[in-house]
């Protein structure tokens, strides 16, 4: 069992926003910026953000379109609280974040948005996908776009992280096993969805030897959910809890080093909407 | 047989420098080059382009494979390139080449055409002939995530039968190539200026067919791969047929998505003290 303090400070640490903005900030220079050059900004007035986080896409878009009004939803009421703190704190008035399952029907009316945005949502994962796909776009207008971007691990020079990573995506496949090669299968759920002008771009994501803060950020996210995940995998694969912390303890070394290689991939899917 | 080989080599070639959109390393002028060996240079598309695009380039590729030397020489003399000698060799761990040689070493997929077991004395021959502060340049491709189970599930009994043959460095990796340990190589045998870099590919179906046309031309050699899947007992005969024609429908779906990473890594050899 874990320590129930142990489990408090590793939720707190979760909830670190810098590194997550951080996190967020790396991925969307990969992406070459925030919004897919296939999105026509002059024609966005209202967007959404599914599974927003702690609001750094929001923020971000805000800042660069101040005239668009945009609303960011979470699952986690914790981070929505912090990020509406965060926004009104610094007077932007042009975002909105709400505690919200987009699994669940939406409390927006049809047709509100005109550009929908979802970053490693995690609705792309449960057995509702389908449903709450059909429900986003209900409240996207017609000829406004929808755009869903996933994160897939690839190869990697430490055995260790291979090994970690493994048995954390076998957790993962078990407890959602439609999640299981999400990234490549976002343009045919957006062409099952009879979207137009659908398309996807592929990124490399290169995060051997923490070569950049990016990288280094994102891969301090990636082992905090490695470390927040631990009772679960040793349990499911009957692995010594030190077993397990010196996997993670060797894998951290072994991309430290400056011979370290390690990537993957960053899919972004975007389709737009019959009208 | 092997021109079928050749054929999908050429696709290979087609498609990675697509994707580079330059024959050289960025960080390498090819003013300052002036030998290259290409090894396992296979149909020689690659060195073909460097003779025609850089005349002042002397260019020589090598490879094991009789046929493939025969077809690269048949299209050298057909591109009128005269800048290249193309030979075939018994083995890459003794190469008929004195000691600085070459300014450049190119090998393109590296963990095809060389076993484990026979990298340490293949880099030691490789860094004899290069001269100091000349350039070992590996490209590396490993097929990344794509929306095929069928192809997933292909790739899996190939990474299987590699490790019961031996064709991986490690069994504990899910790399199918070795691209990403290169870097560790270089630095081992005192190369200096190691450096990788990543170029995504999209091999999927809506950035045209050069991405489609490789896996189709890799399986049009099913034959020899999949006699090597179940040589290798990793799978059936049945098995792999059905998966090899599940890949050819997903393939030309118009859902199909794939991706692909190119590994490109490039060291300078330091001279001896």
């Amino acid at each position: 069992m874990i320590n129930e303090q142990e489990r408090l400070q590793e939720e707190r640490n979760e909830k670190n926003p810098c590194s997550r903005i951080a996190s967020h900030r790396y991925f969307t220079a990969i992406q070459g910026g925030l919004v897919p050059n296939t999105v026509s900004m002059q024609e966005v007035q209202r967007v959404l953000d599914v599974g927003c986080s702690e609001g750094g896409w929001v923020l971000d878009l805000a800042r660069k379109y101040p005239r668009i009004h945009i609303t960011g939803i979470d699952a986690d009421e914790h981070i929505v609280n912090e990020a509406t703190r965060y926004a009104r704190f610094h007077g932007m008035s042009n975002v909105a974040f709400l505690y919200h399952d987009a699994t669940t029907s939406l409390p927006f009316k049809t047709r509100t948005f005109d550009f929908i945005h979802a970053r490693s949502a995690r609705f792309l994962y449960m057995p509702q996908r389908a449903e709450a796909l059909t429900e986003l776009l209900r409240t996207l207008r017609p000829g406004g776009w929808l755009n869903l971007v996933e994160f897939e691990q690839s190869a990697t020079s430490s055995l260790a992280f291979d090994r970690v990573i493994r048995l954390f995506l076998q957790m993962v496949q078990s407890a959602y096993p439609s999640s299981v090669g999400i990234a490549t299968r976002l343009y045919e759920l957006l062409l099952n969805e009879y979207l137009l002008d659908v398309s996807y771009t592929v990124h490399a994501v290169d995060f051997g030897s923490y070569n950049t803060l990016g990288a280094k950020a994102f891969l301090d996210e990636v082992f905090l959910a490695l470390r927040n995940v631990k009772p679960i995998v040793c349990c499911k694969n009957a692995l010594a809890s030190a077993t397990y912390d010196a996997l993670l303890e060797e894998a951290a070394e072994d991309l430290q080093r400056p011979d370290a290689c390690c990537f993957g991939y960053l899919l972004s899917a975007t389709g737009r909407k019959d009208g | 047989m092997a021109t079928g080989e050749a054929e999908s080599l050429r696709f290979q070639h087609r498609l990675f420098f697509r994707e580079l959109g330059a024959l050289f390393p960025d960080t390498l002028p090819p003013e300052a080059i002036s030998r290259v060996l290409d090894l396992s240079c296979g149909p020689g598309s690659w060195l073909i382009e460097v003779a025609q695009a850089y005349p002042h380039i002397c260019c020589v590729g090598v490879d094991l494979k009789p046929e493939l030397i025969r077809i690269a020489r048949e299209d050298a003399h057909l591109s009128h390139a005269t800048s290249v000698v193309f030979e075939g060799l018994q083995h890459y761990e003794q190469l008929p080449y004195g000691a600085n040689s070459f300014d450049f070493v190119h090998i393109q997929r590296p963990s095809a055409a060389i076993t484990p077991q026979k990298w340490p004395r293949v880099l030691r021959e490789i860094t004899r002939v290069l001269r100091p502060d000349g350039w070992i340049h590996f490209l590396d491709f490993e097929l990344g995530p794509t929306s095929s189970v069928a192809l997933n599930t292909f790739m899996r009994y190939l990474h299987e039968a590699h490790v019961k043959t031996q064709r991986v460095f490690s069994s504990e990796s899910t790399a199918l190539t070795s691209a990403l340990l290169f870097p560790r190589f270089l630095k081992e045998a005192g190369y200096a200026e190691v450096a990788y870099t990543l170029h995504a590919v999209d091999v999927g179906n809506q950035s045209g067919s050069a991405g489609k046309d490789y896996i189709l031309a890799v399986l049009a050699e099913d034959k020899r791969i999949g006699t090597y899947l179940v040589e290798s007992g990793v799978v059936s005969q049945e098995e792999i047929e059905r998966v090899v024609m599940t890949i050819r429908q997903d393939v030309v779906r118009l859902k199909y998505c794939a991706t692909g990473m190119l590994v490109s890594v490039v060291g300078r050899k330091v001279e001896e003290r």
